[in-house]
């Protein structure tokens, strides 16, 4: 049986990586509007893998589900109020669940 | 394997240390002994946390850059921005890639540490000379059993969710990006015959691109190779800090029936056996950390703490399980005011 904790934080690292491939595509201007939000996917993701280490997290395979559609959605998102939107869900996500 | 079931047998070093001050010269060099195995077990448990803290700070940490990239990149973004300039977008113009600071991992690194402090100051108190309590050694060697579960539970964990260095990645995929747009351009150029350059120098720049796609699969290579290596690094310290702790507590319990040449051959044998995990052979490392997460679980000796500590998780984790977020289905949302 594969590791949900292990493929949780596998698709959650990818998400943060394609938002902060995004972050450094994007022009100054935008990384101005976008740092709040990069920082707060970085710190939740921290978060979620240091509940996940100290065991007091167990992932389902729900879990996992919600975190890959989040990573593909990170991944299509084609302008930047859907990475916007995708990191809130994220955010509210991993803080709900996990925090 | 029988187990001397004496409560203060339990009781760590320290309280091996009360009784051996009291019985004479023999006693008190079979404490000492003890005493430096448990100040080498305090430094390499130290050496793990650093190694816990390192590997959570660099898998957020942009990549270094010179001054020199620094200003000229500040210099780009600032005269050429449309935002209102102000404090915080002037530090953000010289750094755009500091990470955040996760206040729960400072917590739980200084909690971590504070532990072996506490564990630690038995023996301070003991080399100022001063009494220590049987209460004192007890709660000593609940810390030394305590933090040994800690190492032996970290270890495994880490091994089995491994760092990503998020931003060194994501510098080296734009930099992919940019490289093939810019090589299927000149290969676009070089079939239709378009621009103004000619066939040699296009040719000559697809050449060049494709020698920069080669070193740059050589970047790539370190960075997953530098990953492995905070993984190995990591899981070596804690395993080595987990499996010293408990070989000691283990000799630490039969220390009334060990004399000091056995005492003076056993300690030895720990320290070298723990100093031999470097990481370097990470397969049986990582079983290593496996296994001893079984150990810990099934034999007596250790399974109240494990247990306690485990339990203290799940009902954690149990109460976060009833919490159940539904995602949105549409993944528009309105733009933001900011």
């Amino acid at each position: 049986m594969p590791d949900q904790n292990r493929l949780f934080l596998q698709h959650a690292a990818h998400l943060l990586n394609e938002l902060e491939i995004r972050y450094l595509e994007a022009d100054f201007d935008e990384q101005v509007y976008l740092k709040d939000d990069l920082d707060q996917a970085m710190s939740d993701f921290s978060k979620a893998k240091l509940a996940i280490l100290k065991k007091t997290v167990t992932c389902t395979s729900e879990d996992v589900k919600q975190m890959r559609q989040l990573r593909q959605r990170m991944s299509n998102a084609p302008n930047f109020p859907q990475i916007v939107s995708t990191i809130a869900s994220f955010a509210s996500f991993v803080r709900s669940r996990f925090l | 394997m029988s187990r001397p079931k004496s409560k203060i047998k339990l009781a760590w070093v320290a309280g091996v240390i009360i009784g051996g001050v009291s019985l004479g010269g023999c006693s008190v060099e079979k404490a000492r002994t003890l005493q430096g195995a448990a100040v080498q077990f305090k430094t390499e448990s130290l050496a793990a946390i650093d190694a816990i803290d390192a590997m959570r700070k660099r898998e957020l940490e942009p990549p270094a850059r010179s001054q020199a990239e620094m200003r000229q990149s500040f210099i780009n973004r600032i005269l050429n921005s449309k935002v209102e300039i102000n404090s915080t977008v002037i530090d953000l113009a010289i750094d755009p890639f500091q990470p955040p600071k996760v206040a729960e991992w400072d917590d739980f690194i200084i909690d971590l540490r504070n532990q072996y402090e506490g564990f630690s100051s038995i023996f301070d108190k003991l080399n100022s000379g001063s009494m220590i309590s049987r209460q004192e050694a007890q709660k000593s060697a609940e810390y030394a059993k305590t933090l040994t579960v800690q190492m032996a539970l970290l270890a495994d964990a880490i091994s089995k969710n491994p760092p990503m260095l998020t931003q060194y990645r994501g510098g080296a995929i734009v930099r992919f990006r940019k490289l093939r747009q810019e090589y299927q351009t000149v290969l676009s150029k070089i079939k239709n015959g378009t621009g103004t350059e000619t066939l040699q120098q296009l040719n000559q720049r697809k050449s060049d691109l494709e020698n920069q796609a080669g070193e740059m699969m050589g970047q790539w290579q370190e960075i997953k190779q530098e990953e492995q290596r905070i993984l190995e690094a990591t899981v070596a310290q804690c395993t080595k800090a987990a499996i010293m702790g408990k070989e000691l507590i283990e000799v630490a319990n039969r220390y009334d029936n060990l004399d000091i040449a056995q005492l003076n051959t056993l300690i030895p044998r720990i320290l070298t056996t723990a100093s031999a995990f470097t990481g370097r052979d990470y397969t049986s490392l990582k079983l290593k950390a496996t296994g001893m997460v079984s150990q810990i679980q099934t034999d007596p000796f250790w399974s109240g703490v494990t247990t306690k500590l485990l339990n203290r998780a799940n009902n954690a984790a149990a109460s976060r399980s009833q919490i159940q977020v539904a995602l949105p289905s549409d993944p528009t949302l309105p733009l933001r005011n900011r």
